[in-house]
């Protein structure tokens, strides 16, 4: 663990070639320019496996620079193993500093959680996406979920959400819950819960999304319309946290996760570890990495 | 009569390079030509269909009758000439000229088609309510109670009381037509194209299907384009047809009169054998 | 063909015995180093083999120049070879000597999550600097940076057997205690074994179909999308009945990996009528530390366990039929053996058939200038 990490020989500023990182940065351009559209591009590998974040990564390091200060979250805990391999890569191959603090990182990235704290004008958040699609659950080719993106023909998504209600009274998708950008595409907005979606929707943050195995990157830029889909008379709902508070801190106004304990029951958790620690009054502390 | 809703102009569809003799001197009986084996699925078809008649297109398996369905359903593109449909840019472009995304608002709105295997058009997994509900929100309606009592009274008109729930892979033949039939009415189409309704149906389920058909006919008022190859079929719904052989229109009427009057030597023999 | 087989030997004797090393291994120590060095080979080829036996896999990875199918097919066939005199007892996962014990379903479970080793957050770059390692050297750094911690794990319940108390997870298929089928005495008959063939089945399968065929259902070609409950890599021991005193007598242990998959649906969640809703499961397990497999074991399990799903993946006959590395190698191997005879019967067809149609033209042309 203690050995340095870059044994290679030198590598340029963040790691990647330049040709990877401009090729990188057209498709964050287009991406945004065409809000959740799914922007193909060239995914070489990195040295963390696929399914671990290559493209978060990959998005990651073709846009830091040297005044950028990043934040690397995991289920919404910077301390897992992955935040903390993942902010020891950025941070050994780019020299930059690192931050708990959400509200003053310009660059975060995540898996499965958008910061609870609120965010603004300048900032971008790094989403890694494992499913690029929101239709390749029922319908496993490209070539055809391609076209109906293409058509703007979801019969087919709203179809399944109409038999889940007939079938359980209710709208049975935890993650992934397919949302509607800009009334145009249907996007998949990576396994954040749907608590995080509100938090999303007109947002004066940057969202860019990263999938490595896939291929694919794409985009809500700020404040773009994000509307989950939902029935008027069964409408798009968050998780149902009545009478749950945190442990630690006793917000009931963030998302929390459950620790299960050995009776069987749960303890529940802010699952933004940084924000509950603010709440806390616990100060936030940065690191400055040095370049390997 | 009134401005034609549907008109078909000189109709043709092609597989094979054509030559001087299929294209100009066509002398050969059959669709397929001596000399190049060129395949005429259809040639020249030519026809029009009123708004709110029931227009009948027969023939023997073969002769062309699916083919200008699937034509009609945007599933083929003609070689030669063209359809018009008066409800699109006033029925003056070819309707094949129309884009994707035009195509699509088209056969959601305006032209529905129920195939003779409803597998082409239903989703056997989803259930009979769900494939209805499809359609409507295909048109972008959002209220799941509202669709549901929509499906549920089509489903009602279609004698499929109670049915709204169960899948369509557990429904019998018969019901799997009429699902079809609610599926292509829901969205109050102006033209429906019935593609051999009845047949592999019982007869006494053949009956009810093709009463249902009359009565949906009289209370929307659509025009409808129906290919069977039955002439009691014919007989029972149609105004006006065609008779299809080899792709080619051998003769056009009045149904009563290719029925008591046949010109052509090839209607008469349809008819003897039929009737 | 003897020459074939001297040829192997050659090819990887030679590479033994380097002219610049003055004392080169010998192929015991190239086998031990093998079972030391290269333990995911050993163990996949045991996994494959259905037979756990460290040293004679190294054996026959070593005899196999490295091939892990070949190994594990020496070793199955050594398998067949050898008397069996007695069943274990069902092995009991509370008693492993847990070394890794994870759960993604929740951030912390009762006894706790404990990483181990793992590779899977390495960062792989390549270490060149291996070529210069001092074992002995890094292995001291190595001690000395893991410290002496040897207090016992506290009792590591199974999660998923939790999960089954509240309910949220679907009870077992069949009474606990039923007797397993044995594949390698009883064949597997379709269409649907019972669940112990179709486990063991898949416990022997070959590494990257199996990958593979769950990465397909991972991506929708399936209808598995698991959230994982537990995954532990141990040493649990084996015991079986004394003959004569009747009692549990310990014989021994073997490192395992295993794995509880719990079925959440691809997209939508798929859940089963029980007595309410509740989520199904997926089983997997593997000699040795076998990750990749044994979830993938576990996903597979989950597919073909139930009969509605509609990919490859689902399909336990596909599954079942091709997941065997020593069957579907040695099939496609077997081209390569002499298939004259047929080909030459292929090609009298294609003859017959080709004069039959060049005689067509003439026959029309023919008939042409009768009707001019």
């Amino acid at each position: 663990m203690n050995a340095p990490m870059a044994q290679s020989g030198g590598h340029p500023y963040a790691y990647l070639d330049e040709f990877m990182k401009a090729s990188v940065r057209v498709a964050v351009l287009k991406a945004i320019c065409i809000p959740g559209y799914q922007v193909p591009y060239v995914s070489e590998e990195v040295p963390i496996a696929r399914g671990y974040g290559s493209g978060g990564l990959q998005i990651t390091l073709s846009l830091i620079g040297p005044d950028d200060i990043f934040k690397i979250i995991d289920e919404g805990d910077d301390e897992t193993v992955n935040a903390v391999n993942l902010r020891r890569m950025v941070g050994e191959v780019t020299g930059n500093t690192a931050t708990y603090d959400a509200t003053r990182a310009t660059l975060i990235q995540s898996r499965h959680k958008v910061p609870e704290a609120p965010l603004s004008e300048g900032q971008i958040v790094v989403l890694q996406s494992a499913f690029p699609d929101a239709l390749r659950f029922f319908e496993r080719s490209e070539a055809v979920s391609r076209r109906m993106h293409a058509e703007k023909d979801y019969g087919k998504l709203w179809l399944r959400l109409y038999e889940s209600v007939i079938d359980h009274g209710e709208i049975m998708i935890g993650g992934r819950y397919p949302v509607m950008v800009e009334d145009r595409y249907v996007l998949d907005p990576t396994h954040v819960p749907r608590w995080d979606l509100p938090l999303m929707d007109n947002s004066p943050a940057l969202f860019l999304f990263g999938a490595g195995r896939e291929k694919r990157i794409y985009a809500v830029p700020p404040y773009t319309k994000i509307e989950p889909l939902g029935f008027e008379d069964h409408p798009f709902r968050v998780e149902n946290q009545t009478g749950k508070t945190c442990r630690l801190c006793g917000s009931g106004e963030s998302y929390l996760a459950p620790i299960l304990t050995a009776s069987g029951a749960y303890d529940w958790f802010c699952s933004d570890t940084s924000f509950c620690r603010a709440r806390r009054g616990e100060h936030l502390e940065d690191t400055q990495w040095q370049r390997q | 009569m009134a401005t034609p809703v549907i008109r078909a102009a000189a109709l043709s569809l092609r597989h094979g390079p054509g030559c001087r003799r299929c294209e100009t001197q066509p002398d050969f009986d059959g669709n397929t030509c001596p000399d190049c084996g060129t395949v005429w699925s259809l040639r020249d078809v030519t026809f029009d269909v009123a708004p709110g008649e029931i227009f009948g297109i027969v023939g023997e398996s073969g002769a062309g009758k699916s083919t200008l369905i699937d034509i009609l359903d945007f599933a083929l593109e003609p070689t030669g000439g063209a359809i018009h449909y008066d409800h699109w840019q006033g029925g003056v472009p070819r309707l094949h000229s129309a884009t994707a995304q035009e195509r699509r608002r088209l056969r959601n709105f305006e032209i529905s088609v129920v195939h003779q295997n409803p597998r082409r058009n239903l989703m056997m997994g989803v259930s009979a309510g769900g494939n209805v509900v499809e359609r409507m929100l295909a048109a972008g309606d959002r209220n799941i109670g509202r669709m549901r009592d929509a499906a549920g009274g089509m489903l009602d008109h279609m004698e499929l009381q109670g049915r709204i729930d169960m899948r369509t892979d557990k429904l019998s033949a018969g019901m799997r037509q009429r699902v079809q039939i609610a599926r292509a009415l829901v969205n109050r189409p102006k033209v429906l194209l019935l593609d051999e309704p009845t047949t592999g149906l019982d007869l006494s389920v053949q009956a009810r299907t093709l009463d249902l058909i009359r009565r949906v006919h009289r209370d929307l008022g659509l025009a409808v384009i129906l290919v069977t190859h039955d002439w009691g079929v014919l007989r029972l719904l149609a105004r006006r047809a065609i008779v299809l052989k080899s792709g080619r229109i051998v003769e056009c009427g009045t149904v009563e009169q290719l029925i008591e009057d046949p010109q052509a030597a090839y209607t008469q023999l349809l008819v003897s054998s039929a009737l | 063909m003897l020459a074939a087989e001297a040829m192997l030997d050659f090819i990887r004797l030679s590479g033994l015995n380097t002219p610049e090393e003055d004392a080169a291994p010998i192929t015991q120590e190239v086998i031990t180093s093998v079972l030391r060095c290269q333990r995911m080979a050993v163990g996949r080829v045991m996994s494959e083999a259905g037979l756990y036996a460290p040293r004679l896999a190294a054996v026959a990875l070593v005899q196999a120049e490295g091939d892990a199918i070949e190994a594990s097919f020496i070793l199955r066939s050594f398998r067949a070879s050898v008397p069996r005199i007695d069943a274990a007892r069902p092995v009991d996962s509370a008693d492993m000597r847990v070394l890794r014990r994870i759960s993604s379903a929740f951030k912390d479970v009762p006894g706790g999550q404990y990483l181990g080793p793992t590779r899977d957050y390495t960062l792989r770059f390549l270490r060149e600097a291996l070529e210069h390692e001092i074992p002995g050297a890094r292995l001291a750094e190595v001690i000395a940076e893991l410290g002496g911690d040897d207090a016992p794990l506290p009792p590591l319940p199974r999660v998923v057997a939790l999960l089954r108390e509240i309910g949220v997870v679907r009870g077992l298929e069949g009474p606990a205690d039923a007797e397993p089928v044995d594949i390698t005495m009883q064949p597997l008959r379709f269409p649907k074994p019972p669940r112990s063939a179709r486990l063991q089945a898949l416990a022997r399968g070959e590494t990257g179909m199996m990958n593979g065929l769950a990465y397909s259902s991972l991506r929708g070609y399936g209808h598995v999308h698991p959230t994982l409950g537990e995954m532990r890599v141990g040493h649990v021991p084996l015991k079986v009945q004394h003959p004569q005193w009747g009692i549990e007598v310990d014989i021994g242990e073997v490192l395992l990996t295993e794995c509880d998959a719990i079925v959440s649906g691809v997209g939508m969640i798929s859940a089963v009528e029980g007595s309410g809703i509740q989520l199904d499961l997926g089983f997997g397990a593997a000699f040795g530390q076998q990750e990749a497999r044994s979830i993938a074991m576990a996903i597979l399990d989950a597919c073909i366990s139930n009969p509605d799903g509609e990919g490859p993946a689902d399909d336990i006959e596909f599954v079942l039929y091709h997941i065997d590395g020593v069957e579907s190698s040695g099939f496609v191997e077997h081209l390569k053996q002499p298939h004259y005879m047929l080909f030459a019967s292929v090609m009298d067809r294609i003859t017959a058939a080709n004069e039959g149609r060049n005689a067509k033209p003439a026959e029309i042309a023919q008939s042409e200038e009768v009707a001019q």
